[in-house]
């Protein structure tokens, strides 16, 4: 029988520490574990660069763990960085997560403790779902995402890449949530949030990213003069 | 010496509703970024001396229009920045790019309007100035000439600096419970800095700066409106950012840019590299929207983390501005109708010629 390939844990934070913590239960002792523990997210990638180039594939796999610094885009380099050098990345689940067996999971996933995971639901690359959060029936979370401790995403529900979705927030069925968005401020949300938007405790009111290209957030536009009474 | 205006000034509403008419309704107000009108029907809304605002690209030309529809005054667009056709969404009148009414659905089953009646149904259309990426409105009927409020050399600086804006902004609104005079006083006085902010603006501290306040000024002499509005730089060390280099930073590095824009406008840059538009948009006596729009140099390579970066500076931005608002919160909850005036020395000398401007303005005779 092979043995299951050594795993090299780069990042800082709580996904990191959780899972450098938990390892005797993740691995069930069958597998060891390495550590390459970040002072800074400020351009991971450079920074481990020679660690992994490295590093071999054969008898290695990586997980990044770096937590929601800078929409996920930080530890999207150190994964995007792994990937770009052949290495192989691996997706935890933590034994008390429940998973449905049609669900669909990514690589570079982190399903923490007590998660549940329905049917349907799918999660994309590079994403982490945190301790107690709860995906329903068909829920769809894009890649490079963080959902925090606590927090349920609807039946239905679909988020795009680079959301933060923070600790105890409670989507609703249905909504879409456009790319590049962060929630964090608890509570439940049932409407849809358009690409850029940002809902913290910092703002008394919601913050937008506009861009001359995609500015439009408004209503689908009604050809009002194509539905008047012509005689 | 004393200041020229009164407490009374930052908390009676009748004198607010004079600056509304005689300052917001008569200067030229700062009303949003080009940048994000370069589309077809690509617009912004606003109220500016308390009157509903639309600004919209009509086949690249840029017009502002009251935003209140002719029939009625349902607002014709919704939405800070958006994109779509001038019409109304209660009753489905649509509009020309001069205002006038295009089309009203079952006109002649339900309104019987003549010619000469639909003729007359138009928008108000107010003047406007773009400065590079800055767009300035004028809601007065008969606007002031733009070189009384901003002189040439003031405005070929706007200009060249905004055309250094990406076109990607982060925008947020804060209510805070101020009067809009204390936020403008409080940007042109530079000694508050290292008591207010002493963490997050040390490496702004300049010496020299705070040495050199200027000699008590001549008092015959009168201030001319456009002195209110200039710009002045300082060296300071500026971080370099990862991505700095996939911008076109404008002007030297290690610069801190600042310009002032009366009546209620400061505009700052870091190193020509990040750009901060903060407006003190008036709402009550006591009360004041800070508005807030941040953008980066604009990008010669793509930056896929830019609303990342965006974000977590729009975040610190507030900081600062949450010490500035802490502080003025509690000045504004503490005047009094007969409490004394300020008392300002030399260094202060501009926000004694912002206050004579000022009085000049709430006197002027229609
Ligand atoms: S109010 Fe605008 S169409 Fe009636
Ligand atoms: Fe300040």
């Amino acid at each position: 029988m092979t043995q299951p390939p050594d795993l090299v844990l780069i990042g800082c934070g709580i996904v990191f520490e959780t899972i450098a913590s938990t390892w005797p239960q993740l691995s069930q002792g069958e597998r060891k574990l390495q550590l390459i523990r970040l002072d800074s997210t400020d351009d991971a990638a450079n920074a481990v660069n020679e660690q992994l180039s490295l590093l071999n594939n054969t008898e290695i796999e990586i997980f990044a763990a770096i937590d929601q610094n800078a929409l996920n885009f930080a530890r999207l380099e150190i994964y995007g960085q792994a990937r770009l050098l052949g290495l192989k990345s691996t997706t935890l689940i933590h034994p008390s997560a429940i998973i449905a067996p049609d669900s669909r999971i990514g690589e570079n996933c982190w399903i923490g403790a007590g998660a549940i995971i329905a049917s349907g639901a799918s999660i994309g690359n590079n994403t982490l779902i945190n301790t107690g959060a709860r995906i329903d029936y068909g829920a769809q979370i894009a890649a490079n995402c963080w959902v925090g401790s606590g927090a349920s995403i609807g039946q239905y529900v679909k988020v795009g890449q680079h959301v933060v979705i923070g600790s105890d927030i409670n989507l609703g069925a249905n909504i879409t949530v456009g790319r590049h968005c962060s929630i964090d401020m608890p509570g439940a949300y049932l409407t849809s949030l358009a690409e850029g938007t940002f809902i913290d405790s910092l703002f008394p009111s919601a913050v937008h990213i506009y861009t001359s290209k995609s500015a439009n957030k408004t209503m689908p536009q009604t050809d009002i003069t194509a539905k008047e009474a012509s005689k | 010496m004393l200041s020229k205006l009164s407490q009374k000034h930052y908390i009676d509403p009748d004198i607010f509703a004079k600056e509304q008419k005689q300052i917001f309704s008569k200067l030229w107000i700062f009303a949003g970024l080009r940048t994000l009108l370069s589309e077809p029907d690509a617009f912004l809304t606003r109220t500016i001396g308390g009157i509903p605002i639309l600004i919209q690209n009509f086949a690249g030309e840029i017009k502002a229009f009251e935003n209140q529809c002719a029939h009625r005054q349902a607002p014709l667009q919704l939405e800070a920045y958006g994109q779509r056709k001038l019409a109304c969404r209660y009753h489905g009148w649509s509009y020309t790019d001069d205002g006038h009414v295009k089309s009203i659905p079952h006109q002649e089953a339900l309104y019987h309007f003549t010619a000469d009646e639909k003729e007359k149904l138009c928008l108000r259309q107010f003047a406007i100035e773009i400065i590079g990426n800055l767009i300035f409105i004028n809601i007065d009927a008969d606007p002031l000439p733009i070189e009384e409020q901003f002189t040439d050399e003031f405005r070929q600086q706007l200009t060249t600096i905004s055309g250094y804006f990406s076109s990607q902004v982060i925008h947020t609104s804060v209510p805070s419970q101020f009067n809009w005079k204390l936020n403008f006083e409080n940007v042109l006085d530079y000694n508050h800095i290292p008591f207010v902010h002493p963490q997050t603006f040390k490496p702004l501290i300049n010496k020299a700066a705070i040495s050199s306040a200027p000699a008590r000024k001549a008092l015959p002499e009168k201030t001319l409106l456009s002195s209110l509005s200039y710009a002045s730089t300082m060296e300071m060390q500026v971080k370099k950012w990862p991505w700095q280099a996939s911008v076109e930073g404008f002007g030297e590095p290690d610069t801190f840019h600042t310009h002032f824009i009366y009546p209620n406008v400061n505009f700052i840059s870091v190193g020509g590299l990040i750009f901060l538009i903060q407006q003190f948009d008036p709402i009550s006596a006591s009360l004041t929207d800070v508005r807030l729009s941040l953008m980066t140099a604009r990008e010669t390579n793509k930056i896929r983390a830019l609303s990342a970066i965006l974000w977590g500076y729009l975040k610190s931005e507030k900081r600062v501005l949450d010490e500035d608002r802490a502080l003025l919160e509690g000045l504004q909850s503490n005047l009094y109708d007969n409490g004394k005036p300020s008392y300002h020395g030399a260094y202060e000398v501009q926000l004694q010629n912002v206050a004579e401007v000022y009085l000049d303005l709430m006197e002027t005779q229609p």
